[in-house]
Order: C-alpha cells, then structure tokens, then sequence
C-alpha cells in the first residue's frame, strides 16, 4: 500500500470565520488576537498580511504596520465550534488523523484510497465538503509522509492544493530556503547561512562530514530532512500525551498531610481517568507551583504585573505500564520527597504520559501474562514473582493486608459507578477523619497495649 | 577567610566533593562546597545533598581562619582553569572570594554564602566501634555488583547494594528485580556484623573513592579503609577523605530464595569468546528489548539475535555439552555485565529450563572469593 499523508490546514482561520459571519470585514484587513496593548497576532487575514503582518507578531507592531486594520479580540469558543465541523469532515475519509491544532491535521489517506479515489480526489473532495459545510478555505498539501505533506499544503496557500509524488519530492525541495526546514530555528539558518548552505537541495546534497561541521549532531537528521525522508507515522487523536490532574490551594500548603492529601487525590483521579480512557502509561510527573514569587512578568491579556511563581516538575519512568491509583501515588509521593521542598505550595499536579492503549480485556497491563513468573512488555521475567506487582514498591510492613493494582482499580471504578464520584476515597484525602484507632491499624502510631 | 593551598590538591577533593554536592536541589546552600579553616594549618572540604555527604583536609597556610560556601561545579571549573602551584582563596565582603594564582593575573571572584549556612555533616557515635577492609576488597564487592543496582529510585529496596559483614566474610548482593549478583570476599581474622542498604547514589560515590586511592597508590602498599555503622547512616574513612551515606530503610527482597540451589545443565564457557558473541549478536537484536536466543545444543551455544528492524544476527561458540537442545531468551546485555565483572577465563552456565533463571558463576571457585551471578529469561 502507498503512503499517502495529506496536511489540512485552513487559510487564515480565526481571520476568515470573523469575515465568514461579518460581511462588513470581507475584504478588509482582519487581524485577531492582538487587541490588548501586549498581545499577540492570533490570525491575520490575507488582507492584512499584504502588510507584512502576520501570526505571533506582537500587537504594537501590526498596528504599525497596519494601522487601519480591524483588530478582534476573538472568540475561541466559536472557532472551536467550527474546528470541530471541519474535524468532521476529516474523519469521513480517515479515521487515522493527528489534530495539530484547531485549524491544522495531518490526515494518514492511505488506506482511503481504494474507498475514495486517488489521493489528489480526496484532496479535493475534502476541500469541496469543508467549504460547503463551513464556507472557509482550507489548503490541502498531499504527499508521501508528513513533513513533505506540510510543505507542500504551505506552498499551496492560499485555497490550494498540491499533490506531491515520491519523485517530485527532491525537486520541489530542492530549491525551497533552508528556513523552511523543519527543525532549523534562526540560529541553525544563520549556521547553515554560513556554511554555504542556504536551499535545501544545498543541505541534500552535502557532504555529512560538512554538515556536521556545521550543526553538530544534528547533521544526518538535517539531511535526511532535507531530501524530504520522514517516517513519522501520523499519530491518531485517541492517543492523549498525558493525562494530568492539578489545582491550585485556596490557601498555600506547607502542611505535609495536606499535601499527601492533594497528591493522593490527583493520582487516583488521574488513574481513574486513564483507567476510564482505556490507557496505561509509564511516566509519572508531579508539578509544584511553589508559593513564593520570584520577581514578575507583565501579564498577556492585561498587561498588569503577575508574580512569577517558580515551576518545578519532577518525573519518574516506571519499568512497566500502570494505570494504578496507588502506584501513581506512591511515585508522586517519592517525587515529592526527592523533590526537598521545604517551603508553602501553590499549586500540585499529578500526571501520567507515556501513554499506550491499555489491553483490550480492561484487565490491566500484565493481563496477558501467561501464569508463571510474571513479565513486562519487554518480556523479561522477573526474579521476583508472585508479590508485589511489577513496578509496585514493597508493600509497607505495617499494612499486611494492602492490595493494589488493577483488580483494586476496577473495584473502585464500580463503587463510583453506583454511588457517584467520591463516594470511596483513601482515607488521607480526609485526614481529619482518622482517627487514633484508624492510625493504630495501619500501624501509624504504636498500639498502647 | 584568606589561605594558599596546593592546586592539585584542592582540585582532588573538590572533584569529589562536586559530586555530592546538589546543583538541583531547592535549597541552594547544597550545590556549594563548604571551605573552613580548621587548626594551624589545614583547609577542610565538604559537601551534602542531605543523603550523601564528603569532606576531606588539605594542608594549607591560613593567613586569615574563616569559612565560605561557594558553588561546587563553578569553584571546581574556576580552580582548574588556574595556572599549576599555589592558589590562594580569599573571602572579600560578604562571601565574595576571589582565586588567586602566584605569579599570575589570572583572577576570578565567586559569590558565596557564609560558612555557616552551610548544613553541619552527621557525625558517627564516638564510641562506635570502626571496622577496617581492605579497600580493594570493597571495590572488587562494587564492581562485580554495582551494574544490577536498579535505577528505579520509586524502589528503594532494589535501588540499593546489600551490604552484610558475617563473621570473616564480607558480600555484596544487588538485584533490579530481573537479575541479581551477589560477591563474597573472605576477611582473615575479622570477626564482625553488620548489614546495610547503601542507595545506589552511594555506592557509585564509594566507588569513586576507592578508584581514588588507588590512584594515589605506592607499590607495596595495601590501603585499607574504616567503616561505622552509626544512627541512619554509614560513614567510610579512606583516601583522606570521610564519606557518609544515608542507609535505606528498606527490606533486601529475600535472595537466597531466587538462587537455584542447582541447575539441570551447567557447561562450562570460554569467557572471552562467549562475551564477543553476545557483543556481536546484540548489535542487532531490537533495541527495545535487546534479547538474544541462547541454544545450548550439543558440542555448540549457538546466539541468535532476529527483529523487524534490526535484521538477524547469528555466532556459535564450541562448549563440551551433550545433553539435550535448550534454547532460552536473555537480555545479551544482562550477560554481559556479568562477564565484564569476573577476571576468570572460564565461567560455569547453568540453565534449566526456559523460564528459570540462568546463572553464572566463575570457572573455579577459591576460598576467600566467591561469585554468583543470577540472570532471568526473557520470552522471545
């Protein structure tokens, strides 16, 4: 079967839905998202970007110039409204689509073929149902794999279409400045500039050891870029990064129970999700947002001050795939203990990346496991079988009888599913309901017998 | 503060001393060093993350007593970057110092904390009684152990060496979980207890101390170093330096349970040549699990390595085996810590079945050394 990727991407989105439901915008210069004194170009319609302006390009200067131009707040509500139509149309002729944002997707058209015609028909038809559904532009750019498909829906702009066969993909690259190179920022071009290389046919067609002279580490991947090679698959939307929970305290937290409380809550409700989602995954990652602010930053919308509350991450990658509340937990609490933080918090996250499908069974990740030593998904058996799951740190001495992992999951799933969210916690998400007794049990404070 | 000291001593402890030393910790005073004058004439060093901690004397002539923190890997960077001889470090206001070379304009000024910011190390129970190694016992302990540490930090237990001193012997055991060595040294005429789990972060710092006094090693000299355990802690004592590791309050998985008291084949293997194979082979086994097939036929081990990306690979080494055909998975690279780690030519193989762990011990035992290596299959 031939690859075939096609790059969607509609033309000068926010700019155009505003002119879409505004007559008296069309054909004047519409520029969105740089209303405040500080703010940023969202979007620019075509008109407009005569002018030089275009999209990231901070707000003082499109009014520069563009001084008569129509500057829009926007209303992100309404574009994802209408994203969420144009994704519609997409998933009619694939269902293998990687959303790259709400204007832009990579669609995997391979297997459309025999359904829909050749690729440039599907271009096509996909083009013919957006405007008729949406009455916005959308450019279309096909091609053997994503990075070419990119570049050749860029070429097209606007309202175009461009199909790029396996052998006109060095060609048309050849000539295209090597700033349009993925992955080459304005440091890397100046490089680039110097060493003489400057289109790329001119990288394509180097000497790796010039190259390298040039960029360092980077040298084959540049080139390989460059002759337009790509095997990144296109990545299906159904496959979040990560699944997290955070809030930030009503009041800051130095309080070492409250913040136990806090992780323990975000874990399981991160692992609730996964759970729910059909997901295991491997990393944990804790976030703190600690509480005192390290000077501060002119704000985006309002252009007051805000204080810059310093941002630690910490994460871990666990040997194998979990979905297990405690497990999340305890990771999280070691992250936060190796974390050294010693003073009041402002805000705690818990997620979870790495993320893969879960077994289709719903029964966890070993779940496939034949009986025996138990195994991870790189099937390396374990020395130690029969105990704790894989993954799992030894269970505490003091809580003999504590059973984790998916079996405790799914109970705990069918409990909310009954009696609602919340309706079963850990007991340290209410920590001002254990008792003496309760601590006594779980082996927290000695027994006075 | 304002002393001279050696170039090349100072950057001997402060070498070890930024390894200790936290760059990333939230509480900055721990990616410094900590300078002190201490006596007459002696400069003393140390660093801690809170867990680990290091400090060494060097001499000195202190024309000033005084101490200073300063950031370890910049004053580290800073000192070597000084011409060879004598380097003076003077503390200005606040705890600005200034590095000085003799007969040089080079210059540099760091900007420190006061000495005392700097948290006080543990310190042993005087009464403790020190237990004396040899130190090259200790580090052929970590070296044919250290690799099956696991990295896994969220499993104290695993991410830790068991270290036990029963009677006259002294063995290290570590275990990741998928496979587990364990090293045995005889001490003659030592008679002491003791059992510890020293997190990996320790035991890597302990043995870049041993390879330490090696380098400062005369001849005919058999350096030994002293141990304590007291409170939490361990505290070593060699090559000038006294280290102190934070033990892991954990229990060891119950080892001796997952040693085969005995394999259904053992075959006796060329050490180098079986090393050379799995090398070759697990260049292109999949670099996802990199498992390679080991067949113990007759006469033959034959290593095969075959995935979609990486292709097939194949060797055969000649063994004196003439049982029946067994071919069981392994990580190649499991195996080849393992036989990186033993000095021997010949190593003894057992193997059961495919789901039994493997184990490898060296051609011939001795009395006052003995090793074990366990490996766990992987199913391919």
């Amino acid at each position: 079967m031939e690859r075939w990727i096609l790059h969607a991407d509609m033309d000068a989105f926010y700019a155009s839905v505003e002119q879409r439901d505004d007559p008296r915008l069309r054909g004047k210069p519409v520029i969105v998202g740089a209303t405040s004194p500080r703010g940023v170009v969202s979007a620019a319609s075509y008109e407009a970007r005569r002018f030089g302006v275009h999209s990231a390009m901070p707000g003082f200067r499109a009014r520069q110039l563009c001084p008569h131009g129509v500057f829009l707040a926007g209303d992100m509500e309404k574009y994802s409204r209408v994203s969420r139509d144009v994704h519609r149309v997409f998933a009619e002729f694939t269902d293998v689509i990687e959303p790259l944002a709400l204007d832009e997707a990579f669609l995997d058209i391979s297997g459309s073929v025999a359904l829909f015609g050749p690729p440039l028909t599907i271009g096509r038809r996909i083009k013919e149902e957006v405007r008729a559904r949406t009455g916005l532009a959308v450019s279309v750019g096909i091609a053997p794999n994503k990075l070419v498909a990119k570049i050749a829906c860029g070429l097209s702009k606007p309202d175009g279409l461009l199909l790029v066969t396996p052998e006109e993909v060095e060609p048309l690259l050849a000539p295209l400045p090597i700033r349009k190179l993925w992955g080459v920022g304005p440091r890397t071009e100046e490089a680039l500039l110097a060493a003489g290389f400057h289109t790329f046919g001119d990288v394509a067609g180097a000497s790796l050891a010039a190259l390298h002279r040039a960029v360092g580490s980077r040298a084959e991947e540049l080139m390989r870029r460059a002759r337009g090679v790509d095997e990144r698959p296109v990545i299906g939307e159904r496959m979040p990064k990560s699944i997290g929970e955070e809030a930030t305290f009503e009041t800051d937290v130095v309080d070492a129970e409250r913040i136990s409380a806090a992780l323990t809550a975000h874990a399981e409700a991160v692992a609730r999700r996964a759970r729910r989602a059909g997901f295991v995954g491997r990393t944990v990652t804790l976030k703190i947002k600690l509480a005192r602010a390290r000077g501060s930053h002119p704000s985006r919308s309002s252009g007051l001050s805000e204080p810059d509350y310093p941002l630690l991450s910490r994460n871990k990658t666990l040997r194998d795939v979990t979905a297990d509340g405690a497990l999340l937990r305890e990771v999280a609490l070691e992250l936060w203990a190796r974390a050294g933080i010693r003073e009041p918090v402002r805000l705690l996250g818990v997620s979870l990346s790495n993320l893969q499908p879960a077994p289709s069974d719903g029964a966890g990740p070993r779940a496939g496991a034949p009986p025996g030593a138990p195994r991870s998904p790189s099937g390396q058996l374990e020395l130690f079988g029969g105990g704790a799951p894989v993954g799992a740190p030894a269970p505490a001495p003091s809580a003999p009888g504590r059973r984790s992992g998916d079996a405790l999951g799914r109970a705990l799933d069918a409990i909310e599913d009954k009696f609602g969210r919340g309706a079963v916690r850990r007991a340290v998400q209410a920590p001002a309901k254990i008792t003496q007794t309760d601590r006594r049990k779980v082996g927290e404070e000695p027994d006075e017998s | 503060m304002r002393v001279a000291v050696s170039k090349k001593e100072l950057l001997r402890v402060l070498g070890r001393c930024q390894g200790v030393a936290d760059k990333k910790s939230t509480m900055p005073v721990l990616g410094n060093v900590l300078l002190e004058t201490v006596g007459p004439n002696e400069l003393r060093l140390a660093a801690t993350d809170l867990y680990l901690a290091v400090s060494g004397n060097i001499e000195a002539t202190i024309e000033r007593p005084g101490a200073v923190a300063l950031g370890a890997r910049d004053l580290y960077e800073r000192v070597k970057m000084m011409p060879d001889g004598q380097v003076t470090l003077e503390v200005n206001d606040g705890a600005a110092t200034t590095i000085r070379a003799a007969g040089s304009a080079r210059r540099y000024t760091v900007h420190g904390m006061p000495g005392d910011e700097f948290p006080s190390l543990p310190e042993p129970d005087a009464n403790a009684e020190w237990l004396e190694l040899e130190i090259a016992a200790m580090a052929r302990l970590i070296a044919a152990t250290h690799f099956s540490i696991s990295t896994d930090e969220t499993r104290l237990h695993l991410s830790s060496a068991l270290f036990e001193w029963e009677g006259d012997r002294v063995r290290m055991v570590t275990t990741d979980g998928h496979r587990l060595s364990k090293m045995e040294i005889g001490v003659k005429g030592s008679e002491a207890t003791a059992s510890m789990l020293i997190p990996l972060k320790g035991v890597q710092e302990l043995r870049r101390l041993c390879d330490e006094a090696f380098s400062e090693l005369k001849d005919d000299e058999t350096p030994k170093l002293s141990l304590v355990q007291s409170g939490p802690s361990v505290f070593f004592e060699l090559a000038g330096f006294r280290f102190s590791v934070k033990l892991v309050d954990a229990q060891f998985p119950p080892y001796q349970q997952v040693i085969p008291a005995q394999s259904e084949r053992a075959v006796r293997v060329p050490r180098n040549a079986f090393a050379e194979a799995l090398k070759a082979v697990s260049l292109a086994a999949s670099d996802r699990t990199g498992g390679v097939k080991l067949t113990l036929s007759p006469g033959h081990i034959r290593v095969e390595s075959e995935s979609p990306e990486a292709g097939e690979g194949f060797d055969e080494i000649d063994v004196d085996y003439d049982g029946p055909e067994v071919t069981i998975g392994f990580n190649a690279q499991y195996f080849l810590h393992v036989l990186a780690a033993m000095p021997d030519d010949e190593v003894m193989l057992g193997i059961s079945g495919e789901l039994d762990p493997a184990v490898l011990q060296p051609g011939s035992e001795s009395v006052d050394r003995s090793y074990l290596a366990v490996v766990m299959p992987m199913r391919i």
